[in-house]
């Protein structure tokens, strides 16, 4: 293991940063224009009244989840991207899977940043002059731009996590890598719906989730993170150039 | 001669397929070594096994010293692309060679660049469009530049025109007198490569077949040519690869003519003529379909 071998795996994940960076970030500017527009013209055709029910109505907006959509398929993607290239290369399977695992943390980081600094500045423009929503949203709480910026990072991590398995699986079994996750994952969320249904403890659940609030409910999701990446490792490393 | 690669009794299954069986071999520093053999022979999933893509079902490997698998110190000794090799889809060529000095210590950007100019490619095209002979020449100039200690070239005239062929092997032999290496060149167009090879391994249907010295095969085996009685009774016990003949003519193929007995062949009247490398491999890989197996 050395600090240069997972570097250069790193690196590969950028090494076209039209995929990674330049393409999500137009995308990213194209759907914020769009709302702009949108919220634009819901103030110029509606009354006060109207315009007030648009502020309340964005604040939950959706618009800014294409982010976590995007990076879910870049995670899934990343490795069948360039696992048998880095092979041709002459990495370890270790060395790749760590620069990989790193790559996603670093777009992870970088994406929840901006989305901090767009929700402060969204914040500060009274809604981009329009009072919209898009950034500073009610799924992140109201606890200040540096939590939010954690929330969505581990939102993120969390999506990247779930790409990192399924790329990994489809990379060493292919398709059927693929259905026998979805497969499981399936089983252990009715599993889990049944498991709370049948003993009728929905009421406990949420107190559970509303003892914890945003800042004890969000970390938690750096659990299925974990198994995720354990599990990732482990069917990477009996992958071969030919799977 | 220092030993750099040991293979001993490595077999590689795929279900019931046994795609290298039971192969031992060893390969020594600075040499240019011919792997050859039919498609499917088993030529790429040795590769594989050696470079540490595939794990070897039994068998041990030992490349400088050490197994390849999951090894950083061997692998970054090693270059290995293959004639399949799958590039990420929103590469271009220009981005195969920025991120080749992050993997290869000995890379020699301004060697690369040369060879992009001599071969043509372009930088800037998507990978997935490039032609077949662009897409091996991207392999060649990887496999050039990277002057890995051990290198592999796994069917690097595939699509090449005469011209870029020429190319490769003029460059390949300028560059390894400079700095010497070991090469392993994988092809089933023996005739292009013959001059170059050193050593040849032939393998057919998994099994190593042939392991030998280039220039002692060339000179060993012999077309016997001559009536056919004559003939027939000079090769009868020995080891014949191939039976030609029209009427009363015959020319038999023998993979071994000690000097004396070319000698003892002349005095009977025949004619002894050479045989090319790939016409050697063709007539050994080959024996199965003419024994109508």
């Amino acid at each position: 293991m050395s600090a240069n071998r997972i570097g250069a795996a790193f690196k590969l994940h950028f090494a076209n940063p039209m995929t990674v960076v330049t393409l999500p970030l137009m995308i990213f500017a194209f759907i914020f224009a769009v709302n702009w527009i949108i919220w634009l013209i819901v103030n110029l055709a509606a009354s006060e009244e109207g315009t007030e029910g648009m502020t309340s109505g964005t604040s939950w907006s959706g618009a800014s989840m294409f982010i976590f959509v995007w990076l879910l398929v870049l995670a899934v993607q990343a490795m069948n991207r360039t696992f048998h290239f880095a092979l041709g290369f002459g990495t370890t399977r270790r060395d790749y899977f760590l620069g990989t695992v790193a790559a996603l943390l670093a777009l992870c980081a970088g994406w929840a940043v901006v989305f901090g600094i767009l929700a402060g500045l969204e914040e500060l423009t009274g809604g981009w002059g329009l009072g919209g929503h898009m950034f500073a949203v009610q799924y992140f709480g109201s606890d200040g731009p540096f939590v939010r910026v954690w929330y969505v990072f581990l939102v993120m991590l969390f999506f990247a996590a779930l790409g990192l398995i399924a790329g990994a699986l489809f990379v060493r079994w292919r398709q059927l890598g693929l259905i026998g996750f979805f497969a499981a994952f399936a089983l252990v969320l009715v599993a889990a719906f049944g498991t709370i249904a049948l003993t009728d403890s929905w009421e406990r659940v949420g107190r559970f989730f509303a003892g914890l609030g945003f800042a004890g409910t969000y970390p938690l999701l750096l659990v299925p993170v974990a198994i995720a990446g354990g599990l990732g490792y482990l069917a990477l490393r009996r992958a071969t150039a030919r799977s | 001669m220092t030993e750099i690669v040991r293979v001993d009794g490595v077999t590689k299954r795929y279900g019931a397929v046994r795609a290298v069986d039971d192969v031992s071999l060893s390969l020594e520093e600075h040499r240019v070594y011919g792997l050859l053999g039919r498609n499917g022979a088993g030529k790429t999933t040795l590769m594989s096994l050696l470079t540490g893509q595939d794990f070897a079902s039994e068998g041990r490997i030992e490349v400088f010293g050490a197994t390849p698998v999951e090894h950083a110190g061997v692998l970054q000794q090693l270059c290995f692309i293959r004639e399949s090799q799958r590039y990420p889809d929103d590469f271009k060529p220009k981005h195969v060679f920025r991120s080749a000095p992050w993997f290869f210590p000995n890379w020699d950007a301004a060697f690369a660049e040369r060879l992009v100019g001599e071969f043509r490619l372009p930088l800037n095209r998507p990978i997935k469009k490039l032609s077949r002979g662009q897409l091996s020449a991207v392999g060649v100039i990887v496999g050039l530049a990277s002057r890995a200690p051990l290198t592999f070239f796994d069917e690097p005239y595939l699509g090449l025109d005469a011209a870029a062929r020429q190319l490769f092997y003029d460059r390949l032999l300028a560059d390894i007198a400079e700095r010497p290496r070991t090469i392993v060149l994988s092809t089933h167009l023996i005739d292009e490569v013959s001059d170059l090879l050193e050593h040849v391994l032939v393998i057919d249907q998994g099994r190593l077949v042939v392991d030998s010295d280039a220039e002692a095969l060339r000179g060993s085996a012999a077309n016997v040519v001559g009536p056919r009685e004559a003939v027939e009774a000079f090769v009868a016990g020995r080891e014949v690869l191939h039976r030609d003949g029209v009427g009363g003519l015959a020319s038999v193929t023998v993979a071994r003519l000690a000097p004396q007995e070319r000698e003892a062949a002349k005095a009977a009247g025949l004619e002894l003529g050479p045989v090319s490398l790939q016409q050697l491999v063709v007539r050994i890989t080959g024996q199965d379909a003419e024994a109508g197996r």
